[in-house]
C-alpha cells in the first residue's frame, strides 16, 4: 500500500490537468455539451486516489513513516560557488550566509576571516510533491467537494455558450489546488498559490460581458496580488535567512563525470535515504525537515522569524479573505454559484489556513505572530458577521459568513496549541461540506428564481423546492453549530482551544478573543437563520424573472446537495467519535501525525474532553440556539420587532455601517486606489512636460545655435568669397604677427 | 557550425538584396528567409554544448594596419549569453514578417528589405566578438529601423524616427569613445601585446590587470550613456513610447523584443566584465535608477489611454527589473535578469503583435474605443490574456521565473550579505521592486478588462470583424510555446546561460561584496594595488569559472 | 640712410609688388563686381598675379621650376577659361542675365533671398537759380534709367 503513495500523489493532480487539456482542446468543437464528462471522471478518479492515499498514509504511519516526498524534475538550479557549498553551511543566524570559502582560506587565513568572499548559496528548486496527513486531508476534501460541484455544475451551467470553458477552468483549478496542497517547497507553493488565483480570476469573470463580473475578477486578482506581495517578501526572507525553501530535508550527491562532461547531480529526497549515512552527499536541511525540527530553537528567536510570519500572514490574509484584504470575496460572488461553492467557500480560500497550518513550527517560534494571527482571525470573524447581519443578497451573506468562518480558523491556528491547530483544520474540513452545501443550495435557489438572489425579491420557497429547503436547513444548522451537525464539533473545538489558551495565559488577548468568538457564534446563528427564514419561510413570493423555472432543480443538482447534507450532518460527529481528527488521550489523531505538527504533540498530553470543554460546548449551544431564536422572533413571529430593531440600529448609525460593509471598500478606494491613480496621471503629465521637455531642450540647443549662424549662408557667392578672403587675411595676419 | 553561424547571420541581409517584385513575392521571400534563419538558430541552439565560450566562432583578420599592431577582426561566435538572444531575434523576425503580412500595403519589397537588414544587424550585435564589429552592427540596427518607423509609421512618424535615431546615436557615440579608450588603455598598459579589439581578449586582460578605479568610473559612465539609453533606463526613456506608438507593428516587436536587449546585453558584455570595480561602486545608483524605472514605468502605464503607449511604458518597467537583476550583482539575480531579457522579448513582442492585429481590425489604438470584444474575437482575447499573464509574471509562464530569481537575488543582496552603509537602501529598493509586481498586474489586467471584457461597445463603422487567421495564430503559437517552456522548465535555459554569465560577471560580483581593502583602494585611486586583494579576486575568479 | 640691396633682390621686390597689385586688383574686382564675365576676368587677374610672383621667385632662386609651373598654370587657365565661359554661357541661357546674384540657391533653406534694394533716391537737387532754358529740352533720363544695374 505504502509503495503506491508516489504514484497516487502524481496521479491526483495529473488527472484534472489531463481533463483540462482535453476539454480545452476538444471542448469547443467536439465535446460541446458533453464537456463535463472528462472532468467529472477525472475528478472522481482523483477523489478515489485521494481516499486511497489517506489510507496509504495512515498505514505507513503505523510503520512510523510520516513523510513521503516525490521528486519529479529540477525546475531551476543556480549552482553555488564551488562544489557542494551553500545551504548546508548556511548560518541560521541573521544576517546569514557568510560562509568561508575553502579555496580562499588556504591563501591567507587572517585576511579571510576579516574579508571572506560571500558565497551565494546554491539555489536549486525541484518539482517535489509530498504526502503527509495534512496534505492527505486537504487532497481528500478538495477532490471530493470538486467532484460533487462538477456534477452539480453540469446541471447548473447547462446551456451556457461557455460550457466547455467552465469545465476546463474548473479542472485547471482542481489541478492547481491539489498541487498547492501537495508541493513540498515554498516557491512551488507560491506558484500554485498564484495559479489558483488565476483560476479564480477566470471563473469569477466567467460571464465577462457583465461589467460587475469582470471588475470583480480583477479586484480579486489585485487584492490577492497585494497579499502575494507579502507572501513573496516572506519567501524571499525565508530564503535569505535559511538558505533553502524546501519543506523537506534532501541530500545532494554530485557525481563527477569521467570524460570531462558536466558532473551529474543526484538529489535524494526520500527521508530514509537522506538519513542513511552510507549515501554520500551534502544534506540540505529543509525548513520543516527532521533536522531542523529536532533543534531546540529551529528558527531562532529573533525579529526575522516574526517578520517572516507576519509577511506570510499577509499572503494568507489575501487568499483567505481576512481583514483588511477580505474585500474581494463578497464581490467574487459575481461568478457562477458552483464556483462560489468550490473556490470561494470550500477550497481555494482555505489555502491561507493551510499555509499557516503548514507553517505552524514557524509561528511557534514567534508568540507575537501567533497573537496577530488570532487577533486578525477573531476580528475578521466578528466584522464579517456584523456585515452579514444586514445584507440582502443571499450569496453575499454566505460570502461574509465564509469570511467569518475563515476568521474562526485563523483564530484557532493562532493559539498554536495542538488542540487549536487540529480544531482549525477540523473546522476547515467540516466547513467545506456545509458551506459548499449552502452555496450550492443558494445556486439552486438562484437557478429557480431566474438569476435573482436578492432576499427582498422572493421568499417562502419551502414548498416549491423541498429538497433544496431541507438540505439548506441542514447547512444552516451546521453553520450555526447545533449538535450533532458537523459545525458544532469543529466550532466547539475552536472555542475550547481559545478558552484554553486564554486560561493558560491570563490577561492576554486570547481572553477577549474568546468572548468575541462566542458573540460571533451568536451572530452567526442569527444571520444564518435570518437568511433561511427570509428565503424559505413566510408567504410565497416568486420574482417575475423566474418565469417557468420556479420549481425544484433537476436531480443532477439535488443529488450533490443531498450528499453534502449527509456530510454536513455526519462528518463532524464521525470524526469526533472515532477520534481520527482530534485524537484521544492516548492517540494523537491522524492530523497530528504530520511531521511538522509532531512538535506540538508533546505539549498537550492530558487534553481531550475535559470539564472546560464541556462548559464551552454548553455555552456555545445555548448561544447558537439564542441566535436562532432571535432570528425566528424577528423574521417569523414578529416582523414588527425586526423593523423596530432596524430603526433603532439605524438611528445609532450601526445599520448604515453594517449595510455599507463598514465602508472598507470606500476607504481603500479613497486611501489607496485614488491617490495611486492621481499619482499615475501626474507622473504621465510629468513624463511629457518635464522629462521629455528636457530631452527636447537638448535637441533645441544645437538647433538654436544653428539658427544664429544661419544668416551667414545667404546664398550670395560674393559674400562667401569675401568671407574667404577676409579669413585668409586674418590667417596671414596671425601668421605674420 | 561555423558556416552555419555565418550563414544564419548573413542570410537575412542576402535575402534583402534579392527581395523584389510584387507584394506576394516580397513577403513570401521574406518569410522563407526568416524561417531559414530561425531553423539555423534552432540548429545552433540544439548543438550548443553547455559552457561553450566561443561556439561556432569565426575569426578573420579583417583589416590590420601598422604591422598588425592595429588588428580589427571579423570575429563572431556564440556563448551562453548570446545564444538565447540570438535565438530570440530569429524567432521574433519570423513573427515580425507574419505580422506585417497584411498590415503593410505600400512599397512592400522595400519594407521587407529593411526588415531583413534589421534582422542581420540585430543578429550581428549578439554574435560580434570584436569591438569595432560590435559597434558596426550596433549602429547598423538604427538605420533600417529609422526607415521602418519613418516610412511605414503612423501620424508622427518623422518626429519619432528622428528622435529615436538621434537619442540613441548621441549615447552610442560616447559608448564608442569609452570602448576605444578601453582598447587604448589596454594597449598602453605595458603588457607588450599588440592592440586588440577582440572582446574576449580584452576581458581577459582587464580581469588580470584591472584599470585604475577613477578611469573605470569615467568609462563606466561613457558606456552607460549608450547602453542606458538603449535599455532604456529611467529617465532616458522618452524616445521609447514615441517610437513604439509610431512604429509599424513589426517595428515595435523588434524594437521591444530585441533592440532594448542590446542595452542590457552591453552592460553584461562590457560594463560588468571590463569595469568590475566601477560597476560595483555604481551598484546602488544603478539599483535606484532601476527601481525608479520599475515604479515609474508602471505608474505612467496606468495612466495611458493608448494601447501601444501603455505597453511601451510597461517595457520601461520590465527592463527596470532586468537592470535590477543585473546590478544586484549576485548569481541568482544575474541569472534572473538575463532570463528576464528573453522573457520580456517574448511576452512584450507578443503583446505588440496582438496590438497590431487589433489595430488592423478596429483601426484604433485608443483603449476607450474598445470594450467587450472578447465576444467578437475570442481567440485573440485568449492570446492577449495569455501574453498579459506572462507579462505580469504568472507562475508557470516565463515572466515569473525571471522576476522571482532576480528578486530573490536582490533580497540576497539586501539581507544576506554583510551590512554596509547601503544595506538599508538595498532593503528599501527590494521591497519597492516587489511592489512593482503588484502595479504590473494592475495596469495590465485593467487593460485586458477595458478592452476585452464588459458589454460589447457599439461601433460606428460596420465592417465585419474576423477573428485571428491561421497565419496570425501561427505567429503567436511559437511564442506561447516558448513562454510555457521557460515557465515549466527554465533549467534548460539557465544551464546554458549560467557559465557565460558567471565568467563575465565573476569579478564584478566579487567587487560588489563589501570589503575594507576595496574601499581603501577606491579612496586612493592611483595607489599601488593591494597584492593580497588581487589574489583574492583572482582565486575568486577561478572559482567562478568552475562549471 | 640708404639701404643698399642686391640688384636681384630689388628686381624681386618689384616683381612681387606688381604681382601683389595684380592680385589685389583682381581680388577687389572679384568681390565688387557682379557680372560673371568680369568676375571671371578678375579671377584670372589674381591668377596672373600669383603666377608673376612664382616666376619672380623662380628667377630669384635660379630655379626653373617656378616658370615651369607658371607655364603649366597658363595652360590650365586656358582650359579653365574655356570651361568657365561655357558655364557662364549656360548660366546666362538659363536666366538671361549675367548677374551672379540671380543664382542664390546655395543658401540655407529658411533664409530669405537677397533682394536688391534700389538705391535711395538722392535728395531733390536744391533749387539753384538757373538760366532760362533755350533750345530743345534734352531727353530726360527717368529715375529708373538713371540707375544702371551694377553689372
Amino acid at each position: 500500500m505504502e509503495s503506491y503513495i508516489p504514484k497516487l500523489l502524481i496521479l491526483i493532480p495529473t488527472l484534472p490537468l489531463l481533463a483540462a487539456v482535453v476539454v480545452a482542446v476538444l471542448g469547443k468543437r467536439v465535446l460541446r455539451e458533453q464537456s463535463h464528462w472528462p472532468v467529472a471522471l477525472a475528478l472522481a478518479g482523483s477523489c478515489l486516489a485521494s481516499v486511497l492515499l489517506i489510507f496509504a498514509v495512515q498505514q505507513a504511519q503505523k510503520n512510523h513513516r510520516h513523510e513521503h516526498v516525490v521528486r519529479l524534475w529540477t525546475w531551476a538550479a543556480v549552482e553555488g560557488r564551488g562544489a557542494g557549498s551553500g545551504g548546508q553551511e548556511a548560518n541560521t543566524q541573521y544576517p546569514a550566509l557568510i560562509t568561508k570559502n575553502s579555496v580562499l582560506s588556504t591563501k591567507n587565513s587572517a585576511l579571510i576571516t576579516k574579508n571572506s568572499v560571500p558565497t551565494t548559496p546554491a539555489f536549486r528548486m525541484d518539482i517535489v510533491l509530498r504526502a503527509d496527513s495534512l496534505t492527505a486531508i486537504m487532497l481528500g476534501m478538495v477532490t471530493f467537494i470538486s467532484t460533487l460541484v462538477v456534477i452539480y455544475a453540469s446541471g447548473y451551467i447547462h446551456g451556457d455558450p461557455g460550457y466547455w470553458r467552465f469545465f476546463a477552468y474548473v479542472a485547471l483549478f482542481v489541478f492547481s489546488m491539489t498541487m498547492l496542497v501537495s508541493v513540498s517547497n515554498f516557491v512551488l507553493l507560491y506558484v500554485f498559490w498564484e495559479a489558483v488565483g488565476l483560476c479564480s480570476y477566470l471563473l469569477i469573470g466567467f460571464w465577462f460581458e457583465k461589467p460587475a463580473a469582470a471588475a470583480a475578477g480583477m479586484k480579486a486578482f489585485l487584492v490577492n496580488r497585494v497579499g502575494d506581495f507579502g507572501f513573496a517578501l516572506g519567501v524571499f526572507l525565508l530564503w535569505t535567512t535559511f538558505g533553502t525553501l524546501d519543506f523537506h530535508d534532501s541530500k545532494v550527491q554530485t557525481i563527477p563525470a569521467a570524460d570531462g562532461h558536466a558532473a551529474t547531480t543526484v538529489v535524494h529526497v526520500d527521508p530514509q535515504a537522506v538519513e542513511n549515512p552510507e549515501i554520500p552527499g551534502t544534506v540540505e536541511h529543509g525548513i520543516f525537515g527532521h533536522w531542523r525540527l529536532a533543534q531546540e530553537h529551529p528558527f531562532g528567536e529573533g525579529s526575522v522569524v516574526t517578520a517572516i510570519c507576519l509577511l506570510l500572514l499577509v499572503g494568507a490574509c489575501g487568499k483567505s479573505a481576512q481583514f483588511p484584504l477580505h474585500v474581494w470575496l463578497p464581490d467574487a460572488m459575481e461568478g457562477p454559484s458552483p464556483v462560489s461553492a468550490l473556490i470561494h467557500a470550500a477550497t481555494m480560500v482555505t489555502a491561507g489556513v493551510y499555509l499557516i497550518a503548514r507553517c505552524t513550527p514557524l509561528y511557534a517560534a514567534s508568540l507575537y505572530a501567533q497573537e496577530v494571527v488570532s487577533t486578525i482571525g477573531g476580528f475578521t470573524a466578528l466584522l464579517a458577521a456584523l456585515i452579514a447581519l444586514t445584507q440582502t443578497d443571499l450569496k453575499r451573506i454566505l460570502a461574509y459568513s465564509t469570511v467569518s468562518q475563515l476568521g474562526f480558523m485563523f483564530l484557532a491556528l493562532g493559539t498554536g496549541s495542538q488542540l487549536g491547530v487540529t480544531a482549525g483544520m477540523f473546522h476547515l474540513f467540516t466547513h467545506a461540506f456545509f458551506k459548499a452545501l449552502l452555496f450550492l443550495g443558494a445556486g439552486s435557489v438562484m437557478h429557480a428564481m431566474g438569476g435573482v438572489i436578492d432576499l427582498r425579491e422572493f421568499g417562502g420557497l419551502r414548498r416549491k423546492m423541498p429538497i433544496t429547503h431541507w438540505t439548506f436547513l441542514f447547512g444552516c444548522l451546521a453553520l450555526s453549530g447545533i449538535i450533532p451537525f458537523a459545525g458544532f464539533w469543529s466550532k466547539d473545538a475552536i472555542l475550547a482551544a481559545v478558552a484554553e489558551k486564554a486560561s493558560e495565559a491570563p490577561g492576554s488577548i486570547y481572553g477577549y478573543l474568546s468572548y468575541g468568538a462566542m458573540f460571533t457564534a451568536f451572530l452567526t446563528a442569527f444571520y444564518t437563520f435570518r437568511a433561511y427564514f427570509l428565503a424559505f419561510h413566510g408567504e410565497e413570493r416568486i420574482p417575475k424573472e423566474a418565469g417557468h423555472h420556479a420549481h425544484e432543480s433537476p436531480a443532477v443538482m439535488t443529488g450533490p446537495l443531498v450528499i453534502l447534507a449527509i456530510g454536513a450532518l455526519t462528518v463532524g460527529a464521525y470524526f469526533q467519535w472515532t477520534g481520527d481528527f482530534l485524537g484521544h488521550k492516548d492517540h494523537p489523531g491522524f492530523l497530528m501525525q504530520t511531521p511538522s505538527l509532531t512538535a506540538l504533540q508533546t505539549e498537550v498530553v492530558a487534553e481531550g474532553s475535559g470539564p472546560s470543554h464541556l462548559t464551552v460546548a454548553l455555552i456555545s449551544t445555548v448561544v447558537a440556539l439564542a441566535g436562532i431564536g432571535l432570528a425566528w422572533l424577528f423574521y417569523i413571529a414578529r416582523r414588527d420587532l425586526a423593523e423596530s430593531a432596524a430603526k433603532l440600529a439605524k438611528s445609532l448609525g450601526l445599520y448604515t455601517l453594517s449595510h455599507g460593509k463598514f465602508f472598507i471598500d470606500e476607504i481603500d478606494r479613497a486611501l489607496i486606489v485614488r491617490p495611486l491613480e492621481a499619482l499615475a496621471v501626474l507622473l504621465a503629465q510629468i513624463d511629457r512636460s518635464v522629462i521629455d521637455a528636457v530631452v527636447n531642450a537638448f535637441g533645441a540647443f544645437p538647433r538654436a545655435l544653428g539658427a544664429t549662424f544661419r544668416p551667414l549662408q545667404g546664398g550670395l557667392v560674393q559674400f562667401y568669397a569675401l568671407v574667404m578672403a577676409l579669413s585668409v587675411l586674418a590667417l596671414l595676419g596671425t601668421l605674420l604677427w | 557550425m561555423k558556416t552555419l553561424l555565418l550563414a544564419t547571420l548573413f542570410l537575412p541581409a542576402v535575402a534583402a538584396t534579392l527581395t523584389g517584385g510584387g507584394r506576394m513575392q516580397a513577403r513570401c521571400w521574406a518569410l522563407v528567409a526568416s524561417l531559414a534563419t530561425l531553423v539555423g538558430a534552432i540548429v545552433l541552439v540544439a548543438g550548443f554544448p553547455i559552457g561553450a565560450e566561443d561556439f561556432a566562432g569565426t575569426h578573420w583578420h579583417w583589416f590590420a594596419a601598422m604591422d598588425k599592431a592595429l588588428d580589427i577582426q571579423f570575429s563572431v561566435g556564440l556563448d551562453g549569453l548570446s545564444l538565447w538572444l540570438f535565438a530570440l531575434t530569429a524567432l521574433l523576425l519570423v513573427v515580425a514578417v507574419l505580422v506585417s503580412w497584411e498590415a503593410i500595403k505600400d512599397q512592400e519589397s522595400l519594407y521587407y528589405r529593411f526588415l531583413l537588414l534589421l534582422g542581420t544587424g540585430m543578429l550581428g550585435v549578439f554574435v560580434a566578438r570584436d569591438i569595432i564589429l560590435f559597434y558596426l552592427f550596433f549602429e547598423f540596427t538604427l538605420v533600417p529601423l529609422f526607415f521602418l518607423i519613418g516610412i511605414w509609421g503612423s501620424e508622427q512618424r518623422r518626429y519619432a524616427a528622428i528622435k529615436f535615431f538621434l537619442f540613441t546615436l548621441a549615447g552610442s557615440v560616447l559608448t564608442l569613445l569609452g570602448l576605444l579608450t578601453i582598447v587604448l588603455w589596454d594597449w598602453n598598459s605595458g603588457s607588450g601585446h599588440p592592440m586588440t579589439f577582440s572582446i574576449p581578449e580584452l576581458t581577459a586582460h582587464l580581469q588580470a590587470h584591472s584599470m585604475p578605479y577613477h578611469l573605470q568610473v569615467w568609462l563606466f559612465l561613457a558606456l552607460f550613456a549608450g547602453f542606458a539609453i538603449k535599455v532604456p533606463l529611467f529617465p532616458l526613456h522618452t524616445w521609447l513610447p514615441l517610437a513604439h506608438v509610431e512604429a509599424p507593428a513589426a517595428g515595435s516587436i523588434l524594437l521591444a523584443g530585441v533592440l532594448l536587449k542590446i542595452g542590457t546585453y552591453g552592460f553584461l558584455r562590457f560594463s560588468l566584465p571590463m569595469l568590475p570595480d566601477a560597476a560595483a561602486a555604481c551598484m546602488p545608483w544603478m539599483l535606484w535608477l532601476s527601481v525608479a524605472g520599475i515604479l515609474y514605468g508602471a505608474l505612467v502605464a496606468l495612466a495611458q489611454t493608448d494601447l501601444k503607449r501603455l505597453i511601451a511604458y510597461s517595457s520601461v518597467s520590465h527592463l527596470g527589473f532586468c537592470m535590477l537583476g543585473i546590478f544586484a550583482l549576485n548569481r541568482v539575480a544575474l541569472q534572473g535578469g538575463a532570463l528576464q531579457m528573453i522573457n520580456h522579448g517574448l511576452s512584450t513582442g507578443g503583446l505588440f503583435a496582438l496590438v497590431g492585429m487589433l489595430y488592423q481590425r478596429y483601426h484604433t489604438r485608443r483603449i476607450a474605443d474598445f470594450g467587450g470584444i472578447a465576444r467578437e474575437v475570442p481567440v485573440l482575447a485568449f492570446f492577449m490574456l495569455f501574453m498579459t499573464l506572462a507579462s505580469i509574471g504568472l507562475p508557470g509562464l516565463n515572466g515569473f521565473v525571471g522576476e522571482f530569481l532576480l528578486l530573490m537575488g536582490m533580497f540576497q543582496r539586501a539581507w544576506g550579505t554583510v551590512a554596509t552603509e547601503w544595506t538599508v537602501q538595498y532593503r528599501v529598493i527590494s521591497v519597492l521592486a516587489v511592489s512593482g509586481v503588484v502595479l504590473g498586474a494592475w495596469y495590465m489586467l485593467s487593460l485586458v478588462a477595458r478592452v476585452f471584457f464588459g458589454p460589447l461597445r457599439e461601433r460606428k463603422h460596420t465592417e465585419p470583424i474576423t477573428d485571428l487567421t491561421l497565419r496570425e495564430v501561427a505567429a503567436l503559437v511559437p511564442l506561447c510555446l516558448v513562454i510555457v517552456w521557460i515557465g515549466v522548465q527554465p533549467k534548460f535555459f539557465l544551464d546554458r546561460m549560467a557559465p557565460a554569465i558567471d565568467q563575465l560577471t565573476g569579478q564584478a560580483m566579487c567587487a560588489a561584496d563589501p570589503k575594507e581593502e576595496l574601499a581603501q583602494r577606491r579612496k586612493g585611486a592611483s595607489e599601488q594595488r593591494n597584492e593580497e586583494m588581487d589574489d583574492i579576486l583572482k582565486s575568486a575568479m577561478e572559482i567562478a569559472r568552475e562549471p | 640712410m640708404k639701404i643698399t640691396m642686391p640688384p636681384e633682390l630689388v628686381a624681386l621686390q618689384s616683381f612681387l609688388a606688381i604681382g601683389a597689385v595684380l592680385f589685389g586688383v583682381g581680388l577687389i574686382g572679384f568681390l565688387s563686381r557682379r557680372n560673371m564675365i568680369v568676375m571671371f576676368l578678375s579671377a584670372e587677374m589674381m591668377l596672373q598675379g600669383v603666377s608673376l610672383s612664382l616666376v619672380a621667385w623662380g628667377r630669384y632662386h635660379n630655379d626653373l621650376g617656378g616658370q615651369m609651373l607658371v607655364i603649366f598654370i597658363i595652360a590650365v587657365a586656358a582650359c579653365e577659361a574655356a570651361i568657365a565661359l561655357a558655364l557662364v554661357l549656360m548660366l546666362f541661357e538659363r536666366k538671361g542675365n549675367l548677374d551672379i546674384a540671380v543664382w542664390q540657391e546655395l543658401r540655407e533653406s529658411n533664409q530669405p533671398p537677397f533682394e536688391e534694394e534700389p538705391p535711395e533716391s538722392e535728395e531733390a537737387p536744391a533749387d539753384w537759380p538757373h538760366l532760362t532754358r533755350s533750345g530743345v529740352l534734352p531727353k530726360s533720363i527717368s529715375e529708373k534709367e538713371s540707375y544702371r544695374r551694377k553689372v
